[in-house]
């Protein structure tokens, strides 16, 4: 039960030091505010609502891990720099470093970004044909959707999420063909393409 | 000195080392790649959140180590160890002509992580070569390896249903895994609309209910997890480490040598028959030799030509067993990648379902069948499946917050996808050969791979689009997505033809019972023997193959004629 309750608490109840906890071990690439900032993104992308969000997934951490030991340095780049654009859009804004900005304003800020980042913009001439496993999308901004992308794999593939948000049940046993929805049920995760 | 050597211990090299082992011939495996443990190498036990890197391959890694086989959808951290380096296993291609050559070098190969889709071919399946002309007839018809689909079957465990087409023989089945309410109702629009086509619960390897003979091998029912590709610890998937490997060790006559690359195969010129294989220690780079009565080559389709045209001897300087300079040519995959989506408002809101099923819905052959085609011959069918959209909502679409969540939990309309299968016929030019310049690491030359669609395919392709389509409109539902063209060959993962099997030793280069015309004690039952492809997915076929071969040399060798 404590565990479950300590997943519920939001960002707002923690120190701001506490959005870029660090796990142990953890392989590093961010600085320590590129860090700080990833965790303001994070947080305000998924909160804490009545389900544990972004922050109680250790999704920032996460995240950095991945960068260090996952990315390439092409990848690096260009999510460094999509941070950055969003830390830039708040001191034109609010004249404040993104991190430091009350959750709301970071809503404020983020939302407009967030929209104008996923524009849809034409594929490139030579582009890969897509398939349906492997889906390209061009858009204004693809440092920032990978940024996304990597929060939603994250989160949603999360011990956190797993448990609180939607079900996953490693292993089912029957396969049930058709049940019943209610408005309590939830989508099952799998984690293959089918 | 063993009495039989298996070349491979993949889908074909596993069956073959059960049936030899079981008509009491002392047999030697020789594995190519790593010793691997059945449960202690998988690692399928993990949850989600504890695979390495979110279970991605590291992007440097990905492009510097797996650039062609990343190109298959079950390449991920958790199978990465299943997938060769395409960086230490090159092969050479024309420019301009890719063929993806996805491969697993370990005991097992890929048996460990196959799609499990397991069908039979027809008796128009064995006529096609002959009736239009392509290809050379195939030595046998369907009643000769009916009673071995059923031996296969029933060992592996294949769950589906019984259906009555001619087209695609019922079997010996395990239940079905039952359609889901979206897929009852495609079902039913699709075959109300298109009288002569039907939509049928995949069949697929693996133990919907698992039998005493399958449990005697530790072997336990599917969970439902639907992550077989990463080795299933059940057993509840046929893979030659959990199935046809441990029913050889049972007998007591099975010997299995790992990291022992085949070379070549030794002809004694005198008599004709194999006397021993060169092998190359993986490790060590060493070289030693096997000998043994009776030969069965199974290293799969690329990979036992490139041992036979590596075999050359003064008597043999194209190859051998290559009189008919057929080894290496008539190389096929199938059509690939020829998907439709679309989705179902009307379907119902209020249905769902529990667990991860194995398989899909399948949609059989009825070109050329019950229909005909538009200017082509032969024909496809489609694999697919209907489900309900929800879950990790879609990065892509703005928005931020709860309302990202509130996403997540809705349930969105069904949706359905299907990808046709088609046949790709075989051609002489479509071929492997070895590359004059280039070795591998162990001094083997190197397979130049030259392969292309031709008209038939391209033709066949537009019809399985259009098809799809129309299907998925018959049906109520919208196209959402669809796909433009094949993929690249190779990405079928079904490659075959290389050393077809034939009646005329001047046309084939393998009997009607998988031996060689040139070499009576010499048997090859994978791929490489198809004269033909068809459109289902082949692994049942080179399993049923092989154990009508071995029964059949092991016969021979019996009554002292090998």
């Amino acid at each position: 039960m404590l565990a479950r309750v300590a997943l519920l608490i939001g960002a707002s109840a923690l120190p701001a030091s506490a959005l870029a906890a660090p796990a142990k071990k953890a392989k590093r690439f961010l600085t320590a505010s590129q860090l700080t900032l990833l965790g303001a993104v994070a947080d305000t992308i998924l909160p804490a609502t009545d389900t544990p969000g972004a922050l109680a997934a250790q999704v920032p951490v996460k995240l950095d891990g991945l960068l260090a030991g996952w990315a390439s340095a092409q990848t690096r780049t260009k999510i460094t720099g999509a941070l950055a654009r969003i830390d830039a859009a708040a001191m034109t804004k609010k004249n404040k470093h993104f991190a430091v900005l009350p959750a709301a304003e970071r809503d404020a800020v983020l939302r407009p970004h967030d929209a104008a980042a996923l524009q849809k913009v034409a594929p490139p001439p030579n582009a890969p044909k897509p398939n349906l496993f492997s889906q390209v999308n061009y858009v204004a901004d693809p440092g920032y959707l990978r940024i996304k992308e990597l929060v939603f794999n994250l989160y949603y593939f999360s011990e956190a999420a797993m448990t609180h948000e939607l079900i996953y049940e490693h292993v089912p046993g029957q396969w049930q063909p058709s049940i019943k929805l209610t408005p309590q049920s939830r989508p099952y995760m799998g984690t293959g393409p089918f | 000195m063993f009495d039989a050597i298996v070349i491979g211990s993949g889908m074909s090299g596993g069956i073959a080392a059960k049936e030899l082992c079981e008509r009491g011939l002392k047999v030697l495996v020789i594995e190519r790649g790593r010793k691997i443990v059945h449960g202690e190498d998988y690692m399928d036990t993990q949850m989600p959140w504890e695979l390495p890197n979110n279970n991605m391959i590291p992007e440097d890694e990905l492009a510097r180590d797996y650039p062609i086989q990343s190109q298959c959808y079950a390449v991920n951290a958790a199978t990465k160890k299943f997938w060769v380096k395409d960086s230490e296993h090159p092969y050479t291609t024309p420019e301009g002509k890719p063929f993806a050559w996805i491969r697993g070098y370990h005991l097992g190969g890929r048996s460990i992580m196959w799609g499990r889709q397991s069908y039979r071919l027809s008796e128009q399946d064995f006529g096609a070569n002959a009736k239009d002309g392509h290809g050379c007839d195939w030595p046998i018809r369907y009643a000769d390896l009916a009673p071995w689909y059923d031996h296969i079957e029933t060992f592996i465990g294949v769950a589906g249903s019984k259906e009555g087409l001619p087209q695609l023989p019922d079997g010996q089945f395990l239940p079905e895994f039952a359609l889901n309410d979206g897929e009852k109702l495609f079902k039913a629009s699709v075959e109300a609309k298109f009288p002569g086509r039907k939509v049928i619960s995949g069949r697929n390897a693996n133990l919907s209910v698992a039998q005493p003979h399958h449990e005697e091998l530790g072997r336990s029912s599917c969970q439902n997890r639907s992550i077989c590709e990463r080795g299933c610890s059940f057993g509840a998937n046929h893979t030659s480490l959990s199935s046809s490997l441990p029913a050889a060790e049972r007998t007591g006559n099975l010997t299995i040598v790992t990291d022992a690359i085949v070379h070549s195969l030794v002809q004694d010129p005198k008599t004709g028959k194999i006397t021993s294989v060169r092998v190359i220690d993986a490790k060590t780079m060493q070289g030693r030799t096997y000998e043994a009565k009776i030969f069965f080559l199974n290293a799969s389709a690329i990979a036992s030509a490139q041992i036979l045209l590596n075999s050359t001897s003064e008597a043999n300087p194209r190859g051998l067993c290559n009189k008919s300079d057929q080894l290496g040519r008539n190389l096929m995959d199938h059509l690939y990648a020829l998907t439709t989506a679309g989705i179902f408002p009307q379907y119902p809101k209020d249905s769902y379902y529990k667990g991860r099923r194995p398989t899909g819905i399948y949609i059989p052959r009825f070109r050329n069948v019950t229909e005909e085609a538009d200017g082509y011959v032969r024909g496809y069918g489609y694999q697919g499946g209907v489900m309900r959209m929800g879950g990790k909502p879609q990065a892509t679409a703005p928005g931020l917050g709860q309302e990202i969540k509130e996403r997540g939990r809705k349930f969105g309309p069904w949706m359905a996808f299907i990808s046709g299968f088609g046949e790709m016929l075989p051609s002489p030019d479509n071929r492997v050969t070895l590359n004059p310049a280039r070795k591998d690491k162990w001094g083997i030359p190197l397979v130049h791979i030259d392969v292309s669609l031709g008209k038939n395919e391209h033709t066949m392709s537009k019809q399985i689009l259009a098809d799809g389509k129309a299907m998925i409109e018959a049906a109520g539902g919208m196209v959402i997505s669809q796909a433009s063209e094949a993929g690249t060959p190779g990405l079928g993962i079904h490659e075959m033809g290389t050393a077809r099997m034939g009646r005329d030793p001047m046309t084939s280069v393998f009997n009607g019972f998988n031996q060689a015309h040139e070499a009576a004690n010499l048997f090859c039952t994978d791929g490489a023997v198809m004269a033909s492809s068809g459109c289902q997915n082949p692994s049942l076929t080179y399993m049923a193959l092989t154990a009508r071969a071995a029964d059949y040399a092991a016969g021979l060798l019996k009554q002292g004629m090998l």
